[in-house]
């Protein structure tokens, strides 16, 4: 069994527990591209902060009788404001903040070190800030966690142990009980204060990437709607009729957008002429931009001439000089003379068309795909079309549609559908096709665009047109029909091709086969 | 690697060993062409699944390799893409045939 390829997977943010670059915490430095008037602004509050600490901490320690304490904090606070003032210059100089920022965290944590260092006692207790705060710098998320366990643990222990032990305990040695006791607050407020901090962080960054994510996710969603407005605007109208002619045409893309189209060229004073069917390989917007491309040259291509074998070297020459084709084009055109009720047609790589009467025949010509070979010469062949024949054209995204067991739907399946269903009209083939597609697929994704467009040559002479004008999806093949906020040669050219003069196409030495019954 | 190149005499065969060429798988294939010699057959025994960007890559490399009078074969090709290959002109360049055929070819 083929293997019905997976769903595209939906992006996710990567849920590790890594810090965002250069995030912003109390240690660290704060979000790349913060502007540099934050960058003063920060770096003037960092500043005050260690000012007024430096200003009243060691006042205040040594009246409450602590005065070994305050020498440290003083030097510390000295260290801080001189990294301060070189990160903030080097900010500015180089105008990399979030670098500037990292300076000041490295800063933080040397002093860090240091004033473990100066306690003594609790020099473990700081290496293990400095594991988790060097652990969350140089984002080893998984090391923050447990650095922070660690540290808690070994403070729990400490404190379990001073109060079982007393001073009598070895640790801390030389000082007083009350002064271990101030210590032991501090340390443990400080290195709580940090793990917090470092936990804070990782969780703003996490809610902030996925509120952005999902903002992210609704404005490409946004986006990709109106692109998909402009796309479906821009393709031919999905019904037509003309005297006796008449055509059904939808397009389904995999994604919003699709690299699938199909277009219509007027001839003998509006009436139906050339329709094409196309397909750029790949899809979503990619395929889109280059279908645009493709479909503009081709139409610039199909006014000027009325051969269909002529009309793809042209438009398969230009594709090579106007743009690299990272990958190829099948088109199909095909011009019907609805006077004499013949289809000519040229394939460049494209679906066989497949004729309906009281047979379904595949309409084979093969040619290569546009973008390939610039050198590529395409042939013609001609078939009569008769009162109550159609032809139906359709992309590889009706015979390449998987179901869950990772079958294909596949051209026999598609035959046989249109065997049972030749006599429909050509809005009901088209939703019957589409609907086929659709019941096979099941659950299984859409892995490729879907094109169906139905030609039919009506057995009633000159009968009335179906539906009413005020239908929005019927148009009828007049230059007022264009849709709304188009020109009307948007869609149907005013200079029509009648006056190239159909009788000549038949004269046409290119057509070199005629298939059919 | 999603290919194995064999020699069997002069022959240099291909083998395809992924289910489905797309433009990645095609690109190997791609870069495989450098070893192409005179004679070459490529092996879709194990292809399942060809898609548009790999037809197109699998097309620029017969067609390349045609242009520099090397002779391309397809083996092993299910009936789909035997029709999806004979819709993009893709036989006349790299014809379908068997391996016996080609070895009977070359005694």
């Amino acid at each position: 069994m083929q293997p019905a390829p997976a769903p595209e997977a939906r992006p996710r943010t990567p849920f590790t527990l890594l810090p965002p670059p250069g995030a912003g915490g109390l240690l660290s430095a704060p979000r790349a591209g913060r502007p540099a008037g934050d960058h003063r602004k920060l770096a003037q509050v960092r500043l005050g902060i260690i000012g007024v600490l430096a200003v009243l901490l060691p006042p205040a320690l040594i009246g409450l009788g602590y005065p070994t304490l305050a020498l440290p904090v003083l030097i510390g606070a000295g260290l801080l404001l001189i990294a301060t003032g070189i990160g903030y210059t080097r900010g500015r100089r180089t105008g990399d903040i979030p670098s500037a920022w990292l300076f000041y965290a490295a800063a933080d944590t040397l002093v860090i070190l240091l004033l473990g260092a100066l306690l003594g006692p609790f020099m473990d207790v700081f290496l293990i800030v400095v594991v988790v705060e060097l652990a969350r710098i140089y984002r080893h998320g998984r090391l923050v966690v447990a650095g922070a366990g660690v540290a808690a643990a070994l403070i729990l222990g400490k404190w379990a142990l001073a109060q079982a032990l007393g001073s009598a305990g070895g640790w801390g040695a030389g000082l007083r009980p009350a002064d271990q006791t101030l210590l032991l607050a501090i340390s443990t407020s400080l290195v709580a204060l940090i793990c917090a901090n470092s936990l804070a962080t990782f969780i703003q960054h996490y809610a902030r990437e996925i509120f952005s994510y999902e903002r992210i996710q609704e404005v490409n969603a946004a986006e990709l709607h109106v692109a998909h407005e402009i796309q479906s605007s821009l393709m031919a109208p999905r019904e037509l009729e003309s005297g006796q002619w008449s055509i059904a045409a939808i397009s389904v893309p995999a994604k919003e957008v699709g690299g699938d189209f199909y277009e219509y060229i007027p001839a003998l004073g509006n009436s139906i002429g050339g329709i094409a069917i196309g397909d750029v390989s790949g899809k979503g917007i990619p395929a889109a931009l280059q279908m645009a491309v493709v479909r503009t040259i081709f139409r610039i291509e199909a006014r000027r001439r009325i051969f269909p074998a002529e009309t793809l070297t042209r438009v398969n020459q230009s594709l090579q000089t106007e743009m690299q084709t990272q990958g190829m084009v099948t088109l199909l055109y095909a011009f019907v003379d609805p006077l004499e009720g013949v289809m000519y047609y040229a394939n460049a790589g494209h679906n066989y068309p497949v004729l309906l009467n009281e047979r379904v025949t595949e309409l084979k010509l093969a040619g290569l795909p546009l973008g390939v070979d610039g050198d590529t010469e395409y042939d013609e062949r001609s078939v009569p079309l008769h009162p109550g024949d159609s032809v139906v054209f359709y992309t590889d995204g009706v015979v390449e549609a998987f179901n869950p067991h990772g079958e294909l739907f596949g051209f026999d399946r598609l035959l046989a559908l249109l065997a049972q269903h030749r006599t429909l009209a050509p809005k009901d083939l088209v939703h019957e096709v589409l609907a086929a597609v659709e019941a096979f697929a099941g659950d299984t994704a859409q892995s490729d665009d879907i094109t169906v467009v139905v030609l039919h040559h009506d057995l009633s002479v000159g009968r009335p047109a179906k539906g009413s004008s005020s239908d929005p999806a019927r148009k009828r093949l007049e230059p007022a029909t264009a849709p709304a906020g188009q020109p009307a040669d948007a869609v149907w050219p005013t200079q029509t091709v009648d006056s190239i003069g159909i009788g000549s196409l038949r004269t046409s030495p290119a057509h070199n086969a005629t298939e059919g019954r | 690697m999603s290919i194995l190149i064999e020699q069997l005499g002069s022959l240099t065969i291909v083998r395809i060993l992924t289910d489905s060429v797309d433009a990645l798988s095609a690109k190997e294939i791609e870069a495989a062409a450098g070893q192409l010699r005179d004679r070459t057959a490529l092996d879709f025994g194990k292809v399942l699944f060809i898609n548009s960007a790999g037809i197109s890559a699998l097309l620029k490399l017969v067609i390349e390799a045609r242009k520099q009078g090397k002779k391309l074969y397809a083996l092993n090709v299910t009936a789909h893409h035997r029709k999806v290959f004979e819709m993009v002109d893709m036989l006349r360049y790299m014809p379908l045939t068997t391996l016996e055929d080609l070895q009977a070819a070359a005694t």
